[in-house]
């Protein structure tokens, strides 16, 4: 992804110090410190219970730092800077008694960057019937439909929780080269956590890679590579070995 | 907009289960209305009227715990903590949703009564005596215990939310902390009103009955008390459900 400005010269999206989140029996995040700058994709990567939806959810203001302190878009994350992120979790959120169009309807009235006819199309692209039940949909189709909500949205913040999951590989790389077509780099930055690295690493200006709740590495995927002389695929298998 | 969004969606989700009780009443009716022969009017009230009543405020107030509840096992939680609306109004839209039906509810029940009991013995009625004597006691009377009845069931609905909400600040026996904090709440309310009623006693008297009926005079100010505690309640449930339920 080619940049107007230098990374340095673009503001502070998110900023992470010292952030600390522990549960009854769990630490889940221990010292983090993070910056990351607007106008980029960022690649959230780590094994299963490394941190990552712990961290998403804390920058969607879902959940807070046990200590720390952590400002989004300038701000803390809350009710108002929600107005200005798009969050995408893991698991099915959506009402099982509404239909797709019920469903979008429904979210496009708290937000005013609502796009309806970006939401229509990507309805078409990603071969959704408007008057199906959510709860009669596939996994991969609810997939679909949370992406399609989380990306109908003209927001500076996407938080794309394991977006690619239950969705099989032909529409993952749909998926991905229609992000890469919305991405609108001077304005946006995308967070997103997958297990997917190989089809989803072309779209990764920096990634992060997170391990029992700490940040192993974080760079540029391009430094990355460069000082692991192989693919973010192989540097997975060498960090987390 | 987004306040409306959502008590339109909390309205849908509960239609059907209300939907059920109205036809649930209907037949009911009918069925009391086959045996009136047999049984006495008191019977043929209390069956028709006094327990459908109380019903609906208990299935109010069921509802109340039930909208949190599924809230949190669909996950759907996710998405109404991701969205750009303050505690308070995602928690009022539930109450005033569960509020509109149960007043609906209690119309239908009154409406059920009315036109397959009470025109049954319509005429026995106008015979006993004159409708000017006893309508406007009766209406009166309706009308104030409507609106004592729907003041105890927000109260009552409000500390049911406000029960889930503890129950989920906690790891394990949520249950236990749900009762207490149930239990709690009614008691320390229970406790406090009187006393602070007694800095309302300027407030004006509640005429409940008729000219010409027993009448009483009950001091408004509990009741006001009682509506304070309620929206006072309302706004803390917002800031736990804001600020310190998390996912």
């Amino acid at each position: 992804m080619s940049m107007s400005m230098s990374m340095e010269d673009r503001e502070i999206m998110i900023e992470l110090k010292g952030i600390n989140k522990h549960y009854l029996l769990k630490q889940a995040l221990t010292g983090i410190d993070l910056q990351i700058r607007k106008g980029s994709i960022v690649g959230l990567l780590g094994p299963n219970g490394s941190g990552k939806s712990t961290l998403l959810k804390m920058m969607a203001g879902l959940i807070y730092p046990t200590s720390g302190s952590i400002r989004v878009n300038g701000r803390e994350p809350d009710v108002r800077n929600k107005q200005h992120i798009a969050y995408l979790p893991e698991i099915d959120n959506l009402y099982g008694w509404m239909t797709v169009k019920e469903t979008l309807r429904f979210l496009s009235g708290f937000y005013s960057d609502w796009q309806a006819d970006k939401a229509a199309e990507m309805l078409q692209t990603m071969e959704l019937g408007e008057n199906q039940k959510v709860r009669n949909l596939s996994k991969g189709m609810r997939a679909r439909l949370k992406l399609i909500a989380a990306l109908s949205r003209k927001v500076p913040l996407v938080l794309l929780d394991e977006p690619f999951s239950g969705i099989d590989p032909p529409s993952r790389s749909k998926i991905i080269r229609s992000i890469i077509q919305e991405f609108q780099s001077d304005e946006q930055t995308i967070l997103l956590s997958t297990h997917s690295v190989g089809e989803s690493e072309p779209m990764f200006d920096d990634v992060i890679f997170l391990h029992s709740g700490r940040i192993k590495l974080f760079d540029s995927a391009e430094n990355l590579r460069e000082n692991f002389g192989c693919s973010l695929e192989n540097i997975w298998e060498k960090v987390y070995a | 907009m987004g306040f409306r969004n959502l008590f339109g969606k909390e309205i849908r989700s509960m239609l059907p289960l209300y939907g059920v009780f109205a036809v649930v009443m209907v037949a009911l009716d009918f069925f009391i209305l086959y045996k009136s022969k047999t049984w006495a009017n008191d019977v043929e009230m209390v069956l028709s009227l006094m327990i459908p009543f109380i019903f609906a405020g208990v299935l109010a107030v069921g509802t109340g715990y039930y909208q949190l509840q599924s809230e949190w096992k669909t996950n759907s939680i996710y998405l109404l903590l991701s969205l750009p609306i303050r505690g308070w109004k995602v928690l009022t839209a539930k109450l005033a949703a569960v509020l509109c039906l149960f007043l609906g509810t209690l119309l239908w029940i009154a409406a059920c009564f009315s036109v397959i009991l009470l025109r049954s013995k319509w005429g026995e009625l106008m015979e006993a005596a004159e409708p000017s004597q006893w309508l406007p006691g009766l209406l009166n009377t309706a009308a104030n215990s409507l609106w004592m009845y729907v003041l105890v069931v927000l109260f009552l609905t409000a500390v049911s939310q406000f029960a889930f909400l503890c129950g989920q600040l906690v790891a394990k026996l949520k249950w236990l902390v749900v009762l207490s904090a149930f239990l709690g709440a009614v008691w320390l309310v229970i406790r406090v009103t009187p006393l602070l009623s007694q800095l309302l006693e300027w407030t004006p008297d509640i005429f409940f009955g008729g000219l010409d009926l027993d009448a009483a005079y009950l001091h408004s100010g509990p009741f006001i008390v009682l509506l304070l505690l309620s929206i006072g309640l309302i706004w803390l449930n917002g800031y736990i459900f804001e600020k310190e339920v998390e996912v």
